[in-house]
């Protein structure tokens, strides 16, 4: 079966309701009372004077006897005009109409015609027995004999003395105008009873049903009395009321509150809950004016509820007299406030450490904002930034805190750090702590507290993030967020900055030599004239390339340009340049040196390369043409100068280094004609301007 | 059909319905009496039947039939009844001996009953409201 649960509305006026129900039931009581006595009232008014005329008749029997008897002895006396007011009468009774007035007795009365059937049938035999009456009194008083007169009312009279016959008659008529007076007499007494049961039955219907409402009146406000009481006990609202002698009222929900019976809480000692700093302002609740509070409570468990109250001045109310706070605890709500404080906070210190990583275009200067943000997130506890190298098998100390130092955990490689295998944040509460990392026991500064916080990028692991702090207290919540993200940006950024540099190193590299190529010694070159720098250029070819590849196969070719780039890389200084300029050519920069110098370098290399190719290695040799910064105005004119040397040196045997000259340039361009050598051609190339690198 | 004819016939069925009424009486008569009667009251009669009845305890079913209220009253027979002064209504003091029960008046439509005892003999059952019994409201009973 389904029940309809009822719908509970605490406010819903049902009071209102119920009474206007009472009041609408009795004025319907009230008024059909008041119709029943109108109606009860409209059929009774004229009984009496009915009653009254049922009732003379029988006096007017009586009285026709009596005058018969007068005139019979010679005495004055009218009985037919007795004889016409018994049948009048009668016929008034029966059919309504005027009733004739007895001489000195009462005046003349209308009748309304009798509608009950059994007083009909009396009024009915009345009128016959009048008329045997009548006719038997007539028929003495002619001298006629009266046995002899009929009778229609059933009498069965067997005295033959006319005057007992007359009496007889008189009699009869007499009893039956008594029992029709009393007939109608029980009747309107019939009917007065009736209307007074009615009335007594729809006052008791009233009574009953007004009952029935209050009853429901009285049920519904207890049940909203009682929803009420639920409301205020259950409800972890705190609802208190002040006065200026204390705390007058707490409602139960300060028991669960502060642990304490309601009763201990009334009066001044409540006061003893709120926190210090509120208590000033709690005890001024009652100044006018103050509509919100927010005050501090401490509960059972020791801990500070924040709640908020509505402040209601109801000392003018003489049910209540006091100031009700309407308390609500809004704890979770301020905590969740701090929460997003912390996290706008922690969102502002990633934004800007977003930035400022973003602004860090080489390792270095991440790290840099890397100790920076160290210094942001604590100015006093030790941390490190822990990378691995290339090889990826080592973790290098690359950033500690510029104020605090470093941990100086002592973990080697990647995987030998428990936070990089795990790939989260893991905090150690105490180094001594039988789950502590091993590597952070019998440290030299005692024991401590971690967070290790493993940075990676792509997926790929990088290092790890380390943070010591006081044994027993880590670093909680915040700084631990705070440490995450520090590690996931640096390692975002560090790892772009390493895939850039090795993306342009590869951009810049000859893959077979490793030696930078020809556009990246451009590039180099024109700085050093834009810097106006003195440099010496030297263009190498190794001799009978051709022929080396064609008799030892391309791979034993290849073979040799490394070495002779190895060579050369031997013999020069850290701040020499050299590329591979294209196919057996070498192209090399010799800063602040001039043609002069260059020339004894390239002897130098050629000697050397002379050694090595000797030590078992197919045997090959180069030829050098070398120009200095001074020998032309532009890029393109020193590479061809560098390259009439080199023509020099070929055509002067090989093996050898030749200086060239700008007179010679001319000359020899003029004798190749175009298309002789490819150096002008590619030189033509590197001519153009090269585009900035970031 | 003559109208002589049809007298000869009604009186030959008259005839017949009179020795069907006598035989049933000496049927009756010839029963045991019975312990009850029926009394019909009417303006202004008073039949009983039967009129004749077992001695001892007697119940009386009166109905009134009107339209008049009517009562009832039972005495022994012991010759004329007594009239009061007014020379209409039987002396019912002088009767209280010879009376073995009565009924108040009641009105038209009334059906009561009456239990006596009767003793063997003959009883007079008459309504003694003001005329009642002058006017033709009296009747016989037998016990036997």
């Amino acid at each position: 079966m389904i029940v309809a649960s009822r719908e509970f509305r605490p406010f819903a006026p049902h009071a209102r309701r119920t009474i206007t129900a009472i009041v609408v039931t009795f004025a319907l009581v009230l008024g059909a009372s008041a119709a029943i006595s109108i109606w009860s009232t409209s059929r009774s008014q004229n009984r009496a004077a009915v009653v009254e005329i049922a009732g003379r008749q029988r006096t007017l029997a009586e009285r026709y006897v009596t005058q018969i008897l007068l005139v019979q002895r010679g005495e004055q006396a009218n009985p037919e005009h007795t004889a016409a007011l018994l049948a009048q009468s009668a016929a008034a009774l029966l059919n309504g109409g005027s009733a004739p007035t007895v001489e000195g007795d009462d005046d003349g009365v209308t009748l309304p015609a009798e509608t009950d059937p059994r007083i009909r049938a009396q009024i009915a035999q009345q009128l016959k027995l009048i008329h045997d009456l009548v006719s038997t009194g007539s028929a003495l008083l002619a001298g006629r004999p009266v046995d002899s007169v009929p009778l229609t009312a059933g009498e069965h009279i067997t005295v033959r003395d006319p005057l007992l016959r007359l009496r007889v008659l008189s009699a009869l008529t007499s009893n039956v105008s008594l029992d029709t007076a009393r007939s109608i007499a029980g009747q309107t007494d019939q009917n007065v009873a009736q209307s007074i049961t009615l009335q007594i039955a729809l006052g008791g219907i009233g009574v009953l049903v007004s009952i029935l409402l209050a009853w429901a009146l009285v049920t519904t406000t207890r049940r909203q009395t009682a929803h009420f009481r639920s409301l205020v006990t259950s409800s972890t609202d705190l609802v208190l009321v002040l006065t200026a002698g204390g705390c007058r009222y707490a409602s139960a929900s300060v028991e669960r509150m502060t642990g304490r019976p309601q009763s201990e809480l009334t009066g001044k000692r409540i006061v003893e809950f709120v926190h210090p700093d509120d208590r000033e302002k709690f005890e001024r609740a009652q100044d006018a004016g103050v509509k919100e509070l927010v005050f501090r409570m401490r509960n059972a468990a020791g801990e500070w509820r924040h709640l908020e109250a509505h402040v209601t001045d109801l000392r003018d109310d003489r049910h209540v007299r006091g100031v009700v706070l309407n308390s609500r605890d809004i704890t979770e709500r301020v905590r969740l406030e701090q929460e997003l404080t912390k996290q706008a906070q922690r969102d502002n210190f990633g934004s800007q450490l977003n930035e400022a990583l973003e602004m860090a275009d080489d390792e270095s200067s991440a790290y840099d904002v890397v100790r920076r943000a160290m210094v942001e997130i604590s100015s006093d506890a030790p941390m490190e930034l822990l990378l691995s190298d290339s090889s990826r098998a080592h973790l290098e100390q690359t950033a500690i805190h510029p104020v605090a130092g470093a941990p100086e955990c002592p973990v080697e490689s990647p995987y030998s750090c428990v936070a990089v295998r795990r790939g989260h944040p893991v905090v150690f509460d105490s180094s001594e702590a039988l789950n502590a990392c091993p590597k952070l026991r019998n440290r030299e500064q005692g024991p401590c507290s971690a967070v290790c916080v493993p940075v990676s990028f792509m997926g790929r692991s990088l290092g790890v993030l380390h943070a010591t702090g006081p044994d027993g207290a880590a670093p909680r919540g915040e700084q631990v967020a705070q440490l995450t993200t520090l590690a996931t940006q640096a390692g975002a950024r560090i790892g772009t900055v390493r895939a850039f540099e090795k993306t342009q190193l590869q951009a810049q590299t000859d893959g077979l030599t490793g030696l930078i190529n020809r556009r990246t010694l451009e590039t180099e070159l024109r700085a050093m004239m834009r810097q106006e720098r003195s440099f010496a250029l030297a263009l190498a070819d190794l001799d009978h390339f051709k022929k080396l590849n064609d008799t030892h196969g391309h791979e034993e070719g290849d073979r040799c340009l490394r070495l002779f780039s190895h060579v050369i890389r031997q013999v020069l200084r850290d701040g020499d340049l050299v590329a591979r300029w294209g196919g057996e050519e070498f192209l090399i920069a010799l800063p602040d040196a001039d043609a002069e110098s260059a020339v004894e370098v390239m002897e130098r290399i050629r000697a050397h390369l002379a050694r090595t190719v000797h030590d078992g290695h197919v045997h090959f040799t180069a030829s050098f043409g070398v120009s200095d910064s001074t020998s032309g105005r532009s890029l393109q004119e020193l590479i061809q100068i560098a390259d009439v040397g080199l023509y020099q040196a070929k055509s002067a045997g090989r093996d050898r280094v030749c200086v060239g000259v700008e007179d010679g340039l001319r000359h020899t361009l003029a004798g190749r004609g175009n298309g002789a050598r490819r150096a002008p051609a590619l030189h033509q190339v590197a001519s153009e301007e090269e585009p900035h690198l970031g | 059909m003559t109208k002589t004819s049809v007298a000869v016939g009604c009186a030959c069925l008259a005839g017949l319905a009179l020795m069907a009424g006598a035989l049933a009486s000496a049927g009756r008569g010839g029963a045991t009496p019975a312990h009850s009667a029926v009394v019909v009251e009417r303006d202004f009669h008073l039949a009983v039947s039967p009129t004749t009845v077992a001695a001892g305890t007697v119940v009386f079913h009166v109905q009134n039939h009107g339209p008049d209220a009517h009562e009832l009253i039972v005495v022994r027979d012991h010759g004329p009844l007594p009239l009061r002064a007014d020379g209409i209504t039987i002396d019912e003091e002088k009767l209280a001996k010879q009376e073995v029960g009565g009924l108040e008046p009641a009105g038209a439509g009334a059906n009561r009953t009456l239990e006596v005892t009767l003793a063997p003999g003959r009883y007079v059952l008459f309504c003694n409201m003001y005329g009642h019994y002058m006017g033709g409201m009296h009747a016989v009973v037998i016990a036997r």
